[in-house]
């Protein structure tokens, strides 16, 4: 009965990822041929464009978008769970603002402690982790979830204080550069980097099955939780440290990419029909890997045209998404 | 379960118990005016809030010392209202009552199956198994909490006002429920209320904190008629 429904959503997520995948592979700028994939890794040859454009660019891409889609929809998810508020999403942790916080200090304040050799990314990373550090701090001390969300909130609107002094400040080049790091992207992902990348979103991905029967029994609350024999601390703590390994992981390498962590989840819920955390886990991953995927070849076309940033695709495709299912479904 | 020299309370102590037990099979009820601390003292048998002094104990078990996962084994809650929640079915919801049996995937084996069988069967609520918990009504799913509850398989059941929300029907349904879910069943349960003329009508035993006073009492109820009970709880 219930199972039959999740089982048949899956199987048919499932089969549009390759479709969603060979969607944007076919809508890069460099049109390619499925044997200039094949021969890309049978037969590389670092001298043919072709090659070269699939292992450095269109790959990598590939890979990022569905690691993004799906770490930050899975992070929603848990966000949404451990706060019991379908609103709550993968940064209401203030994670973003860590990162941002960091890259507004290296790109506008020109502060060189964050420059590393990773660039930007290294600067981020160390803003989003920092940020997830001090909020998991911060849980030890609280008996109850909500005061968390309040938290950080405060930590957003503090650091986001900051970060517009600093954009007041600063000039027109740098300015620039730091919106469309805001503005998040798809394409700055290496070849080389993907197997750290892989790396820790698996490990993160993984943590989340081993928490599924105390996420199961949260949906009634924390109170209940407890009262069901859920260790609330030990719980609160995976959770928060999954979803900032995963959205501090996203952000650092793409920029903070806005909506889709709180909309996947939700469509999610609305398809499934169920609170059974598994199927809720492997439905908001691989719906949100097609969800990126497809608003990333929305980005590749325009290209030609009006290039638009992926932070605001995700939005304009979304937005209209969300209020139909909802107006439709649950009216 | 065990009440010995007890005091509880945020910071001062709000009410006393010198000494009272629980004993098993026992359907007791708790009454006393609004602010008295029958909650505060469901919460801290549950251990959500620890007892200024004194001990809560069963088989010599101080409950507040106890793992929450222990503890859900020893005695359960229900709240006095489940709101439903989006997209749970009542099946999922009864499921939930398993948790602390269950292994660390939450994994349902035969005997979870069958608790659930089992008293879905005796409720009768099979028809509530396919239901969406937001779509029933405050009495089926005060009926579905109290089986969750159950399926729980704890020998303590605790209930927080568990008929305040219910029409008339319903609170006699679902006290008779709690009445043969004791005589029956063996389950010690304890409950508030403020319905006094019908939870008296379901012969409990009673335990009352007058108003003039901080001290949980156990009240002989074939010696109290209501007008009395009333004169010394809320006079």
């Amino acid at each position: 009965m219930k199972n039959k429904r999740s089982i048949g959503l899956i199987l048919a997520l499932v089969l549009l990822l390759p479709a969603a995948i060979i969607l944007h592979f076919s809508c890069g700028e460099i049109s390619l041929s499925f044997s200039d994939l094949l021969d890309a890794f049978q037969s590389y040859d670092s001298s043919n464009a072709q090659h070269v454009v699939v292992r450095e660019f269109r790959l990598p891409r590939i890979l990022m978008a569905i690691i993004a889609g799906a770490g930050l929809s899975v992070s929603g998810l848990l966000m949404q769970t451990l706060f019991n508020n379908p609103l709550a999403g993968p940064y209401v942790l203030g994670i973003n603002s860590g990162a941002s916080l960091a890259v507004a200090a290296t790109l506008l304040a020109g502060w060189s402690i964050f420059q590393t050799d990773f660039g930007l990314v290294g600067a981020a990373l160390i803003g989003s982790l920092s940020f997830g550090l001090l909020i998991l701090g911060i849980s030890f001390y609280l008996r109850n979830s909500i005061s968390l969300l309040l938290i950080g909130l405060m930590l957003g609107s503090f650091s986001g204080a900051l970060v517009s002094i600093m954009q007041y400040l600063s000039e027109a080049q740098a300015l620039k550069l730091f919106t469309l790091w805001a503005l998040g992207s798809l394409q700055n992902t290496q070849w080389s980097q993907m197997p750290f990348i892989f790396g820790v979103f698996a490990v993160g991905l993984i943590g989340c099955f081993l928490v599924v029967k105390p996420l199961n029994a949260y949906v009634l609350g924390e109170t209940q939780a407890r009262h069901l024999g859920v260790s609330v601390k030990t719980t609160r703590f995976i959770l928060i440290s999954i979803t900032a390994v995963l959205t501090g992981l996203v952000t650092a390498y793409c920029g903070p990419i806005a909506f889709l962590g709180l909309a996947v989840p939700n469509l999610v819920k609305i398809l499934f029909k169920t609170q059974e955390h598994f199927w809720l886990i492997c439905g908001s991953a691989i719906a949100g890997a097609i969800f990126l995927l497809i608003c990333d070849s929305l980005v590749q076309l325009s290209v030609g045209t009006l290039p638009l940033p992926i932070n605001a695709v995700t939005s304009l495709v979304g937005a209209p998404m969300v209020i139909y299912y909802v107006i439709k479904k649950l009216a | 379960m065990l009440f010995d020299k007890l005091h509880i309370g945020y910071k001062e102590s709000l009410l006393h118990i010198e000494h009272l037990e629980l004993k098993a099979g026992q359907l007791v009820a708790l009454i006393g005016a609004n602010g008295k601390g029958k909650s505060t003292l469901l919460k801290t048998i549950m251990g959500e809030i620890k007892p200024l002094k004194g001990r809560i104990t069963v088989d010599n078990q101080e409950l507040h010392l106890l793992k929450n996962k222990e503890r859900a084994k020893i005695v359960s809650m229900v709240p006095s209202k489940f709101p439903g929640v989006p997209f749970m079915s009542g099946m999922e919801f009864l499921q939930l009552g398993r948790t602390p049996h269950t292994n660390a995937f939450g994994k349902l084996v035969k005997a979870d199956q069958d608790a659930i069988d089992e008293w879905t069967q005796t409720l009768k609520v099979e028809h509530l198994l396919e239901k969406m918990t937001l779509e029933m009504s405050d009495g089926e799913r005060q009926l579905l909490a109290i089986c969750r509850a159950l399926i729980q398989d704890t020998p303590y059941i605790l209930l927080d006002e568990p008929v305040a929300f219910l029409d008339y029907a319903n609170k006699k349904k679902i006290l008779a429920l709690l009445q043969s879910c004791c005589a029956q069943s063996g389950k010690t349960i304890l409950f508030s209320s403020h319905d006094l003329e019908l939870t008296l009508a379901h012969e409990p035993a009673l335990w009352c904190i007058p108003s003039d006073s901080i001290e949980l009492n156990y009240f002989d109820a074939n010696k109290l008629s209501l007008d009395e009970l009333v004169q010394v709880c809320f006079g």
